[in-house]
C-alpha cells in the first residue's frame, strides 16, 4: 500500500507539489494525470525516495520513508520515463547488479524468468547501444520487476512504444496489480490509461483537483454527458492549461 | 554497506571489462584500427621522452639555489582552487552521477552517506589515472618505486582537493537551509579575502620597495626574490602550514622523507573524508539536475557541437533582419552567426578586438616604453600570431564540424528547393566568415604593433602591402583549405560520425590526428599552385617594374585569383557531393 499525507515539494519559492494527500490499495492502478509541470515526475520522485520531499509522510507498506528509507525502498520500483541503462552492462549484467543492489538470494531463477516473459532471452548478453527504445524499456522493466516490489511508479511508461509494446506493457501492469502490488502511473495517454487504472489522480500546479475511481470522476465531472472520456473530463477540468 | 559497496565493485569491473571488448572489437573496423594506431604511436612519443628522460628523479632540486620556495608556490596554488570551491561553487550542491546510476541507486534501498561513499570510491579510478597523468608531465615519472610514491602523492593532492570542493559545497548547501542568501556567504568569503589582502599588504610594508613590472621580460629573477621574500615574513608562512602539508610529500627526495610527509597529509584526507560523509545534506535534486546537463553535454558534443543548449538559453537577436527572398547561402550565414552568439556577443567582440586595437595604436604612436609596456605590447602582439596560425588550421575543422552537423539532418536539407553547391556554400560561409573577421583583426593589430619593432616607429611600405595582400588573401584561403575536409565529411560519412568521435579512448585521439594531418595536408595542396603562380606573377612582373611593392601586390594579386578559383570549383564539387549523398551510406 502507498499512503501519502500532506506531500509538498518546494523548489527555493516555487511550489512543485502542494498538500497532496492519498492512498493506493494493493491490486489498486492510480493514474496520476495533469498537463506538463503539473508536478507529476516531481510526487513520484518524492513518493520513490528519489528526491526528498519538503513536507508531508510518504509510507511504503506501512513503512514511513523519511524514517525507514531503507525498508521502505526494499519493497518499490521506479520506471523513469526513459530507460537509462548502463553503456557496458550487458542485460543479464544488469539483472545481476539490480540483484546485488536488492540482495536477492534466488536471482538467477528469477531472472531467467523475466527474460523469457519479457522476450529478452536471445539479447540476454548484448550492451544496451544496440537495443531498441522498446528493448530497453523491456530490460528496465526486468529490473524494477526483479525484486518483486509490492509498490511500484511508473512514469510514463506508455510513451515512444509501439503499439504490440503498448499493449504486453499494459498487461504487464494489470498483472502485477493482479498479483497484489499498488501501482501509480503518470501518462499523457489518458484512453490507454482508462483501460489499465481503478483511480485517477488529477494534478493541476501541484495542487490535486479530482481524485477518485473512474466512475467517481465521470459522476463528479460529467457535466450532463453521462458517457464522459477521461480526456474531456481532463480537458475540462484543466482548461487553459492542457497542451501547454 | 556492504552490498550496495559490492554492488558498485561489480558495476565498475563488469563496465570497464566490457567497454575494453567493445573498443577491442571495433578494431576490426579500418578507421578505429587506424586510429588506435596512431593514438598508441602519439601517447608513445609524447610521454616516451617523460619516462626516459627522468626530469626530476629523487634528489633532483635538492640544494639547488632558487629565490622561490616552488613547495609555497604549490601550496598557494592549492590555497587557491580551495578558496574558488567557497567562492564559486554550483547554486545546489550535487554529486556527480549518470542518468543511469540515479535511476538504478536512488531508488535502491541505500543510505544517503552510502550513496556519497560509492561516489567517492568510483572516482578514485580517474583520480588515479589522472596522478599518474600527473607524474608524467611533472617529470616525475620514471620505473621503479619512485613513480609509485609520486603518483601517491599526487592522489593525495587530488583527493584532498575533491573531498574539499564536495564538503564545501554540502556546507554551503547546509547554510542555504538555514537561510544564509548566496549574497552574505559572498561577502563572507570576500572579507576573508581582504583580510589576507591586509595581511599581505602589512608584510609588505616591512620589505624594502618592489621591483620594476617590466623586470619580468629580463628574467623575472628579481620580482621572485622579492615575492618570496613577502611569503616567508609575517603569517603568511603560518597560514600557508597546512596546504604545504598536503603538497609537502611531492616534494621530498627520498623514499623515507616520502613517507613521512605523506602521514600528515593522509591524516588530513582522512579529515576531509569525515567532514564529507557525515554532512547529511540533500543533494538528490542538484545531482539529478546536473546529470541532465551533463547527459545534454554529451549528446551536443556527440552532434559535433560545442556546448549543451540549456533551458535558460535566452533568443539571440540576429545581426541583420533576413529578408524571405534573396540568396538562399546569406540564410545560412544569417543563421551561423546567431549561433554565434547573434548581435550582442559580435558586439561585445567586435569591442574587444576594438579595444585591442586602439592599444596597439595609441603604442605603436607613443614615445619610447616602457619595459612593462614593451612586455604588453610583446604578448598582444604574439597573441594575435598565435591566433593567425592556429586560425589556418581551426576555420576549416569548425567549417567541416558544422557541415558534419548539417549531415544529421540531410534529410531535412534534401527537402530544400536549393542545389548542392548554394547549401555547401552556406555551411562553408558562417565559419569562414567569422574565422575571416577574427584574423583581420588579429592581422591589423600584429601590423600597428609592427611599428615598435623598428627604431624609427614606422612601418615599410613593403610590409604594408604584404597584410593587405595577406588579408585579401584570407576569405578565398579559408573557403579553399575547408573545402577538403568537408568533402571527406561527406565522401567517407562512416569515418567522421561526431556521435562515435565523442567517445573517449586512444583510437579517438588517433582520428582527430588523422583528421588534423588530413587538415594540414588540404592546406599544403591547396598553396601549392597559389605558390607556383604567384612566384611566376613577381617574377613576371620584374620585367615592367622594379618596385618592390608593386611586384608584390601582382603576385598577391595572382594568388586572390588562384585560390578563387580553387574555392569555385571546390564550392561546385562539394555542391556536387551534396546532390549525390546518401544519408544512410557507412563507407
Amino acid at each position: 500500500m502507498i499512503a501519502v499525507e500532506g506531500l509538498t515539494k518546494l523548489y527555493g519559492d516555487v511550489t512543485a507539489v502542494s498538500d497532496l494527500t492519498f492512498t493506493v490499495e494493493p491490486g489498486k492502478v492510480m493514474g496520476l494525470v495533469g498537463p506538463n509541470g503539473a508536478g507529476k515526475t516531481t510526487a513520484l520522485r518524492c513518493m520513490a525516495g528519489i528526491i526528498p520531499a519538503t513536507q508531508g509522510r510518504i509510507e511504503i507498506e506501512s513503512h514511513d520513508l523519511r524514517e525507514d528509507p531503507l525498508a521502505a525502498k526494499k519493497l518499490l520500483a521506479f520506471f523513469p520515463d526513459e530507460p537509462r541503462l548502463f553503456d557496458y552492462l550487458t542485460v543479464r549484467q544488469h539483472l545481476e547488479f539490480t540483484a546485488r543492489l536488492y540482495q536477492v538470494r534466488d536471482a538467477a531463477d528469477r531472472a531467467r524468468e523475466l527474460l523469457e516473459t519479457l522476450e529478452l532471452t536471445d539479447k540476454a548478453n548484448v550492451l544496451p547501444p544496440e537495443l531498441s527504445r522498446g528493448m530497453k524499456q523491456k530490460v528496465a522493466l526486468a529490473c524494477g520487476f526483479l525484486h518483486a516490489p509490492r509498490v511500484m511508479f511508473f512514469d510514463e511508461p506508455l510513451t515512444g512504444l509501439d503499439p504490440l509494446a503498448i499493449r504486453r506493457t499494459k498487461d504487464l501492469i494489470a498483472a502485477k496489480a493482479r498479483a497484489g502490488v499498488a501501482i501509480i502511473i503518470s501518462s499523457h495517454l489518458l484512453h490507454l490509461l482508462e483501460e489499465v487504472c481503478s483511480h485517477v489522480l488529477i494534478l493541476k500546479r501541484g495542487k490535486k483537483i479530482a481524485h477518485g475511481t473512474l466512475e467517481e470522476i465521470r459522476t463528479q465531472f460529467r457535466e450532463g454527458d453521462r458517457d464522459s472520456t477521461l480526456e474531456e473530463i481532463f480537458i475540462r477540468l484543466v482548461g487553459e492549461d492542457a497542451g501547454k | 554497506m556492504n552490498a550496495p559497496v559490492n554492488a558498485l565493485g561489480y558495476l565498475v569491473t563488469r563496465s570497464l571489462a566490457n567497454g575494453v571488448l567493445f573498443r577491442v572489437r571495433r578494431l576490426r573496423r579500418p578507421k578505429y584500427l587506424f586510429g588506435a594506431l596512431l593514438g598508441a604511436a602519439y601517447f608513445y612519443f609524447y610521454f616516451g621522452g617523460f619516462l626516459g628522460s627522468s626530469r626530476m628523479p629523487w634528489g633532483a632540486g635538492k640544494g639547488t639555489p632558487s629565490p622561490f620556495d616552488p613547495e609555497i608556490g604549490a601550496a598557494i596554488l592549492f590555497l587557491a582552487t580551495i578558496l574558488l570551491s567557497w567562492i564559486l561553487p554550483a547554486s545546489r550542491a550535487a554529486i556527480g552521477f549518470t542518468e543511469a546510476e540515479i535511476a538504478f541507486l536512488f531508488p535502491a534501498p541505500i543510505t544517503r552517506r552510502t550513496l556519497v561513499i560509492m561516489r567517492l570510491l568510483k572516482s578514485q579510478f580517474g583520480l588515479l589515472l589522472f596522478s599518474v597523468f600527473m607524474t608524467l608531465l611533472a617529470g616525475q615519472f620514471h620505473f621503479g618505486a619512485d613513480a609509485w610514491f609520486r603518483i601517491g602523492g599526487w592522489w593525495v593532492i587530488m583527493n584532498t582537493l575533491n573531498l574539499h570542493r564536495l564538503g564545501a559545497s554540502f556546507a554551503l548547501q547546509r547554510l542555504r537551509e538555514r537561510g544564509m542568501a548566496d549574497g552574505k556567504r559572498r561577502t563572507v568569503v570576500v572579507l576573508a579575502l581582504v583580510a589576507l589582502a591586509v595581511l599581505v599588504e602589512y608584510t609588505r610594508r616591512r620589505l624594502p620597495t618592489p621591483p620594476d613590472l617590466g623586470t619580468i621580460a629580463g628574467g623575472g629573477a628579481e620580482f621572485t626574490r622579492y615575492i618570496s621574500q613577502i611569503l616567508h615574513t609575517g603569517p603568511l608562512p603560518y597560514l600557508l602550514a597546512p596546504f604545504k602539508l598536503v603538497m609537502a610529500p611531492n616534494f621530498t627526495h627520498d623514499a623515507v622523507a616520502f613517507l613521512r610527509a605523506l602521514l600528515p597529509a593522509l591524516g588530513i584526507m582522512a579529515l576531509h573524508f569525515i567532514w564529507v560523509v557525515r554532512a547529511d545534506v540533500s543533494f538528490e535534486d542538484a545531482s539529478i539536475e546536473a546529470a541532465k546537463t551533463r547527459a545534454a553535454f554529451l549528446a551536443a558534443r556527440g552532434r559535433g557541437e560545442l556546448r549543451a543548449r540549456s533551458g535558460s538559453d535566452k533568443a539571440r537577436t540576429p545581426l541583420w533582419r533576413l529578408r524571405p527572398t534573396g540568396f538562399a547561402p546569406v540564410a545560412f550565414v544569417w543563421k551561423s552567426l546567431l549561433k554565434a552568439g547573434g548581435r550582442r556577443t559580435l558586439t561585445r567582440w567586435a569591442g574587444f578586438f576594438a579595444a585591442l586595437a586602439a592599444g596597439a595604436w595609441a603604442l605603436g604612436h607613443s614615445g619610447p616604453l616602457s619595459p612593462t609596456l614593451k612586455t604588453v605590447a610583446i604578448i598582444i602582439g604574439a597573441g594575435c600570431y598565435i591566433t593567425l596560425l592556429i586560425s589556418f588550421v581551426m576555420i576549416g575543422q569548425h567549417a567541416s564540424a558544422q557541415l558534419r552537423q548539417g549531415i544529421a539532418a540531410m534529410d531535412l536539407l534534401k527537402t530544400y528547393p536549393i542545389p548542392g553547391w548554394q547549401l555547401a556554400l552556406g555551411e562553408l560561409a558562417g565559419p569562414v566568415a567569422l574565422g575571416t573577421l577574427m584574423q583581420w583583426s588579429s592581422l591589423g593589430i600584429a601590423t600597428m604593433l609592427l611599428r615598435l619593432s623598428g627604431p624609427t616607429h614606422e612601418i615599410a611600405p613593403l610590409i604594408l602591402s604584404i597584410a593587405g595582400v595577406v588579408a585579401l588573401l584570407l576569405p578565398v584561403f579559408n573557403l579553399s583549405t575547408a573545402i577538403l575536409p568537408c568533402a571527406g565529411a561527406l565522401l567517407f560519412p562512416g569515418w567522421f560520425r561526431p556521435q562515435e568521435a565523442a567517445t573517449p579512448g586512444l583510437e579517438n585521439t588517433g582520428m582527430k590526428l588523422i583528421l588534423g594531418i588530413a587538415q594540414m595536408l588540404a592546406v599544403i595542396v591547396a598553396l601549392i599552385p597559389v605558390v607556383f603562380f604567384g612566384a611566376v606573377a613577381f617574377f613576371a612582373a620584374g620585367k615592367f617594374t622594379a618596385i618592390l611593392e608593386w611586384r608584390a601586390l601582382a603576385a598577391g594579386g595572382t594568388a586572390i585569383l588562384i585560390l578563387a578559383m580553387e574555392a569555385g570549383l571546390g564550392v561546385a564539387w562539394l555542391g556536387s557531393l551534396y546532390d549525390k549523398f546518401d544519408a544512410s551510406s557507412d563507407s
